[in-house]
């Protein structure tokens, strides 16, 4: 307990004095899946191979192996994909994630001859693709760890960039029934985004603790999180009921998080059906989109 | 409804006055187009002439608008090239009080440099009309939103332009796809996306 109260703290203060500087947009921190944000974005309690975009200690749930995969569209304009596997071998367990978001179709502008109207003309794409290979050594006890290495790549028209990180997750077993999660996110920052043109962002650094307690047939999610980028915690609850003897459950959420300088709010549901060779998952949540007020996402996972 | 027919008229007429840039030989010295959308029940329940005559003695093109009800000249212009059709019709539309934005809103520059001088969405107003910019990020975040009342800089008769500098809204905008909409009286009136480099 002393190991993770200390950890805690070196983590805050790690974070404590973070500077106010551009930080690159995470276009995959939308969710690693519709499980996790039926629940309010809670991270660390999945287990899937899809635990590897959340807190890679969570790995230590995969019995042999995993594939999930995740899939989402925003106004019919952005789309967001990833797949996961995770396989546990003598030395530890292994797990691989791709992340994709793409935009196509974004208009190319010049000006007319009257240099005052703008015009349309050849059209460019965006596509972000965030790598994450995960590790978790075989260690038996209440104390699980994992690390995860992040590779960003980011592309627009011409201009490319790549950036690297380091995340640290620690899950601690309290009790059966009580389960710590904590996270840091691009502990380690390996190579900040460095851009074709000359320019650099910033790695999204972040701090996450989550609690998942058993109540019944009731699990109970909460969490607090820090980002560089902003000095407030943003917490989120969630929970997820699914009665005994039957595959499938319900789940509902709500979250703070951060977009640019403002916290923003969100309510989510979930639904779920774990056959556990095949485990099928769905979300909702409202959207702020003038032309559609809600958004879904569909995962699935396979020997989970 | 009298608006709306109006409006629904000098829609027509700015999608022939496309036709008119390319081919202004279908405007000889006897040709009037005139509009009248009879199929639709609400030109016919007040219908309104709009005629283009085009002078080639005089290289004048005349646009008017007339009831033919009420045998009343609603609007009536000249200009001395056809090719500026749109801008008359754009006069008409202030004229008689109906506002549109005209084509589409978009962004410059895209790729977009946020603190490039000139960044900004463009589009232009056929007359004053209140409007509204939503600006989303790529999970469809509302990140930066602002009214502007009829007949201010971003939303009078005419081009207009809404900065996107980060002096001007307040926001750096990182490495990504944004997503703008235009909207008056709570409905959207134009759309896009844009791209911001660093």
């Amino acid at each position: 307990m002393k190991l993770l109260q200390g950890l805690i703290l070196f983590l805050i203060l790690c974070f404590g004095n973070a500077l106010q500087a551009q930080t690159m947009e995470n276009p995959s921190s939308l969710g690693s899946s519709a499980k996790m944000i039926g629940i309010g974005n809670i991270e660390g309690f999945d287990h899937s191979a899809a635990a590897v975009f959340e807190n890679p200690a969570a790995l230590h749930k995969i019995k042999e192996f995993s594939f999930s995969g995740f899939q989402s569209s925003l106004m019919d304009q952005a789309f967001f994909s990833n797949a996961a596997m995770a396989a546990k071998t003598d030395f530890g367990i292994f797990a691989l994630g791709f992340s994709q978001t793409i935009v196509g179709d974004i208009p190319e502008t010049t000006k007319d001859s009257n240099n005052d109207v703008a015009e349309s003309g050849n059209m460019y794409g965006y596509r972000h693709v965030h790598s994450r290979l995960g590790y978790t050594p075989n260690v038996r006890g209440p104390f699980q760890f994992g690390a995860a290495l992040n590779h960003y790549y980011n592309e627009l028209a011409s201009i490319q960039g790549t950036g690297m990180g380091i995340d640290a997750g620690v899950l601690y077993q309290v009790d059966p029934n009580f389960n710590l999660s904590l996270q840091g996110k691009n502990l380690i920052v390996l190579k900040n985004m460095r851009y074709s043109s000359g320019t650099q962002e910033h790695l999204p650094k972040g701090l996450v603790i989550g609690g998942q307690y058993k109540w019944g047939i009731t699990n109970l999610y909460a969490q607090v999180s820090r980002f560089e980028s902003r000095p407030e915690l943003l917490k989120a609850f969630g929970f997820r009921f699914k009665p005994e003897d039957t595959p499938a459950y319900i789940s509902a959420g709500f979250r703070e998080f951060d977009a640019l300088d403002k916290i923003h709010t969100n309510t989510s549901i979930g639904l779920g059906l774990e056959l556990g060779f095949l485990n099928i998952f769905f979300a909702y949540d409202k959207s702020e989109y003038v032309e559609q007020d809600n958004k879904y996402y569909v995962s699935l996972s396979f020997f989970e | 409804m009298k608006k709306l027919s109006v409006f629904i008229i000098l829609s027509s007429l700015l999608l022939c006055s496309q036709a008119v840039h390319g081919t202004t030989a279908l405007l000889h010295s006897s040709s009037v187009m005139q509009i009248s959308s009879e199929d639709s029940e609400l030109i016919l329940a007040n219908p309104y002439f709009l005629s283009m005559t085009f002078d080639p003695e005089l290289n004048t093109n005349e646009l008017t608008i007339q009831d033919p009800y009420m045998k009343e000249m609603l609007f009536s212009t000249s200009a001395t090239s056809n090719l500026n059709v749109e801008t008359q019709v754009s006069e008409a539309s202030a004229t008689l009080g109906i506002a549109q934005i005209s084509g589409k809103a978009l962004a410059y520059p895209s790729p977009m440099n946020q603190n490039n001088s000139e960044a900004g969405i463009y589009y232009r107003l056929t007359g004053p009309m209140s409007l509204e910019i939503r600006l989303y990020d790529i999970k469809v975040n509302l990140i930066y939103q602002k009214t502007y009342a009829p007949g201010t800089d971003q939303s009078k008769f005419g081009n207009n332009k809404i900065s996107l500098n980060p002096s001007d809204i307040g926001i750096t905008l990182p490495f990504g796809v944004y997503f703008f909409v235009l909207l008056s009286d709570n409905k959207v009136i134009s759309k896009g996306k844009f791209g911001v480099v660093r």
